[in-house]
């Protein structure tokens, strides 16, 4: 799943929109406005955020209200997080190695 | 792809030997073994590398006894000493695979070095495939090698 989400959020306007999302909830139009995207555009994007599972999108009457998944960042962080001890631990090893030798 | 904050980040140490040493103990293997897998319940079991661009290391890690639960194979796409050097990653246990690029950058700083590494997260596909050629060709050399000297 976290190749997923690195592939959605690897894209600048898929970045953008995730963005916009934390600050809360919008329309595919609302995303669209701010942008020189057309809204088939941005409902593409949107597609593919849906697919990595950050983001949701819901019919209400003519607008689609879009929101971000409430765990929608956790394997990324959670990526981060165990990357950074891994190799902050290797670096610090590193230290010692090259202080014993 | 774009590196953003959310899919990278950046670790730096500065160590009291010369880049030279440093470079050495990333391209070793007696000296890679040492420093790669720092949890004290845990040990490296096998440890083979290739110094040169194109080549890469190969580790077996895991917790003791056995050591081996997990494997990191990676290629040096960038092999410039003692300055820099670009690993693609590959780690793979029992259901996870992951793919990252770390580059790693050795600057003198006095009679010592300061070493700047970003980490990033990448897709899988591409360069899964560029790690498996790194590594067929890695092993056909050694196994070259073994075969002069029999």
């Amino acid at each position: 799943m976290v190749h997923h989400q690195f592939a959605a959020l690897g894209d600048p306007t898929r970045l953008a929109i995730v963005e916009r999302l934390a600050r809360g909830p919008a329309s595919a139009g609302d995303l669209a406005s701010p942008t020189t995207l057309s809204l088939p555009a941005v409902l593409k994007h949107l597609r593919v955020l849906e697919d990595a599972g950050l983001v949701t999108t819901v019919k209400r009457g003519r607008v689609r209200e879009c929101r971000l998944c409430d765990d929608a960042l956790v394997a990324v962080a959670e990526w981060t997080a165990r990357q950074q001890a891994l190799w902050s631990a290797r670096l610090d090893a590193l230290g010692t190695l090259l202080e014993e030798t | 792809m774009t590196a953003t904050p959310l899919l990278s980040f950046d670790l730096e140490r500065t160590y009291p030997a010369p880049p030279e040493r440093v470079w050495t103990a990333f391209t070793d293997a007696d000296l890679l073994r040492r420093w790669a897998c720092p949890d004290p319940t845990w040990y490296v079991s096998s440890c083979e590398v290739d110094p040169r661009e194109g080549g890469g290391y190969r580790l077996l890690f895991g917790p003791r006894p056995a050591g081996d639960a997990y494997t990191e194979a990676a290629t040096f796409a960038v092999f410039e000493p003692v300055e820099r050097l670009v690993l693609d990653v590959l780690t793979t246990a029992d259901g996870v695979s992951e793919t990252t690029r770390c580059t790693v950058l050795l600057l003198p700083e006095g009679t010592g070095t300061r070493l700047e590494l970003t980490v990033e997260g990448i897709e899988d596909g591409e360069t899964a495939e560029h790690l498996r050629t790194g590594w067929t060709l890695c092993l056909e050399g050694i196994a070259t090698e073994l075969g002069t000297e029999t």
